[in-house]
């Protein structure tokens, strides 16, 4: 069912080509990204894996519009990108719902301009039905476990229809099982809405997981090393001997050699 | 539905000690004060028993104007003060809360500002009162201008430590969602650097009352502060007592119609 998702587009949602950062650190210039490019076509969920300090999040803040780059380009649907905005919806890794906003008007923030108030309420609850948190509208986010926050985190860009959904290790700071819920949550809404999915994460098994294709990046300075298509149908079983060659050889990338899999993961 | 806290607190009656706790120190005050004059300690000429301030300030409040020396003349006293704290108070708010805003987001606005106006923050009130009066003369307008440089300082430091202390996340979440720059401003920046505006705020207006009566002591014609120096001239220890429980009552008042005020604000209600 990837398939036919790949076939029917033809132009990619988004396109980075030839991206480079680099930072100014005590008078030094640090290169982040190294001529960085990859294509993201509509509906598909890519993930970028790599270590700490690859300027993975970097690149995410980039194709959001956050940071400025060096060289290269960033077009959405043909356009470079040059500030932020609704059409790239972005989920932090962090809580950064507002606290003065009851979970319903966090979701309902980015649809003040252009919408009725009744056609406001009706999507917001609507989408909050989507991420599983009816009834909880009224709520303060400093009421509600983190892992609810990320739930609203996630239904607070939806609601605008984004073109592509940018996260920023979303899940990493979850626990075991909330991370599970979440996991199945995303890859039923993307199933549902075809929503087009850029994450980020150090998490392997996570990458391998959700994504349709996942982007190995080396750092210093950040580079892509490999692609690998993961071609499983979802819900993926993580123990089925597929899921567990793709994990190593994605390992093995990692790693920058064709090491076996440690014996805990 | 579960429990957890929505966004209305279920608490209705106030517990007993809620209620007393807040008026035991006045009430410790009173009965020392009352202590020390009728039990003849100190001298009703320095210190007057409460119940003669408490006739002085019946007959400044409620008695018809002309009736004795002060009678009636609460009413015009307090509207003279509270213009002159008002208006100093909404300059101050005015130039203090957008700088102050600036200064805590723009770093080269920071650099503009600062020392210039931590410089000027350290001459104290009082220094300004001799140029103020030979600018403005005695009257409504030094008054105004003591109050508003007084409150000035605490109002675009609250604003200033609120704005820089706003999480990044948070105004990037909402230009991800669309907004520009002045939506940001008002519905994430202030929203978000609130706990310190209002700390900002309420510093501000105590200080403003402080420097109402420095302005006031200056010889003008109504005024709670004029009242006080009034009084001292003519040794009517009673009348100045009265005059400074007055200010205390009504620069709590203030404060008290200040933060509910600001409940307006959402960002204030769920903090």
């Amino acid at each position: 069912m990837g398939r036919d998702v790949r076939d029917k587009a033809v132009a990619p949602c988004l396109k980075v080509e030839g991206v480079s950062k680099s930072f100014r650190v005590n008078r030094h210039r640090v290169k982040a990204l190294e001529r960085i490019s990859f294509e993201v076509r509509t509906g598909e969920a890519l993930g970028i894996l790599g270590p700490s300090g690859c300027g993975k999040t970097t690149l995410l803040n980039i194709i959001a519009g956050f940071l400025p780059h060096d060289e290269g380009r960033v077009l959405m649907h043909q356009q470079p990108v040059t500030r932020p905005g609704p059409e790239r919806g972005v989920v932090f890794q962090e809580d950064a719902l507002f606290p003065w906003l009851t979970v319903a008007e966090n979701v309902g923030f980015g649809l003040r301009n252009g919408h009725g108030k009744g056609d406001r309420k009706g999507k917001v609850e609507r989408m909050l039905g989507l991420v599983g948190l009816e009834g909880y509208g009224r709520y303060l986010p400093r009421a509600i476990s983190g892992g609810m926050k990320q739930r609203v985190a996630l239904a607070r860009v939806l609601v605008l229809g984004p073109a592509a959904l940018l996260m920023d290790e979303p899940f990493a700071a979850l626990d075991a099982q909330t991370r599970a819920d979440m996991h199945a949550l995303l890859i039923s809404l993307q199933r549902r809405l075809r929503q087009t999915v850029v994450f980020v994460t150090h998490d392997l098994e996570e990458a391998v997981k959700l994504a349709d294709r996942v982007l190995v990046m080396e750092k210093s300075p950040g580079r892509l090393r490999q692609e690998f298509a993961v071609e499983l149908p979802r819900p993926r079983d993580l123990d089925s001997p597929e899921f567990l060659d793709i994990k190593r050889s994605i390992y093995g990338s990692l790693c920058g050699c064709g090491g076996d899999l440690p014996a805990d993961s | 539905m579960p429990s957890l806290g929505p966004t209305k607190s279920a608490s209705r009656g106030k517990p007993v000690a809620a209620i007393l706790l807040p008026w035991l120190l006045p009430a410790c005050a009173f009965g020392v004060w009352g202590l020390l004059s009728l039990g003849g300690l100190v001298p009703a000429y320095f210190l007057p028993p409460p119940g003669q301030v408490l006739d002085t300030a019946v007959n400044y409040i409620f008695a018809p104007q002309g009736s004795a020396p002060y009678a009636g003349r609460f009413l015009d006293d307090a509207m003279a003060s509270l213009g002159r704290v008002g208006g100093g108070f909404a300059l101050a708010v005015l130039l203090g809360l957008p700088l102050g805003l600036v200064s805590g987001r723009l770093k080269f606005m920071r650099l503009f500002l600062d020392t210039f106006i931590n410089g000027v923050r350290a001459v104290p009130g009082i220094a300004w009162l001799p140029l103020a009066l030979v600018w403005f003369g005695i009257g409504f307008k030094t008054t105004v201008f003591l109050v508003s440089l007084a409150a000035f300082f605490p109002i675009y430091l609250g604003a200033a430590a609120g704005a820089i202390q706003v999480n990044p996340l948070f105004l990037r979440s909402g230009s991800m969602m669309g907004l520009g720059k002045t939506r940001l401003i008002f519905t994430v920046l202030i929203p978000a650097a609130m706990p310190h505006v209002i700390i900002g705020l309420r510093l501000g207006l105590g200080i403003a009352f402080a420097y109402l009566v420095l302005g006031e002591l200056t010889g003008v014609s109504g005024g709670l502060g004029a009242v006080i120096m009034d009084a001292r001239m003519l040794g009517r220890v009673d009348i100045i007592i009265m005059g400074i429980l007055l200010i205390a009552v009504i620069g709590r008042v203030c404060d008290l119609g200040l933060v509910g005020g600001l409940k307006f604000f959402k960002s204030v209600r769920r903090l």
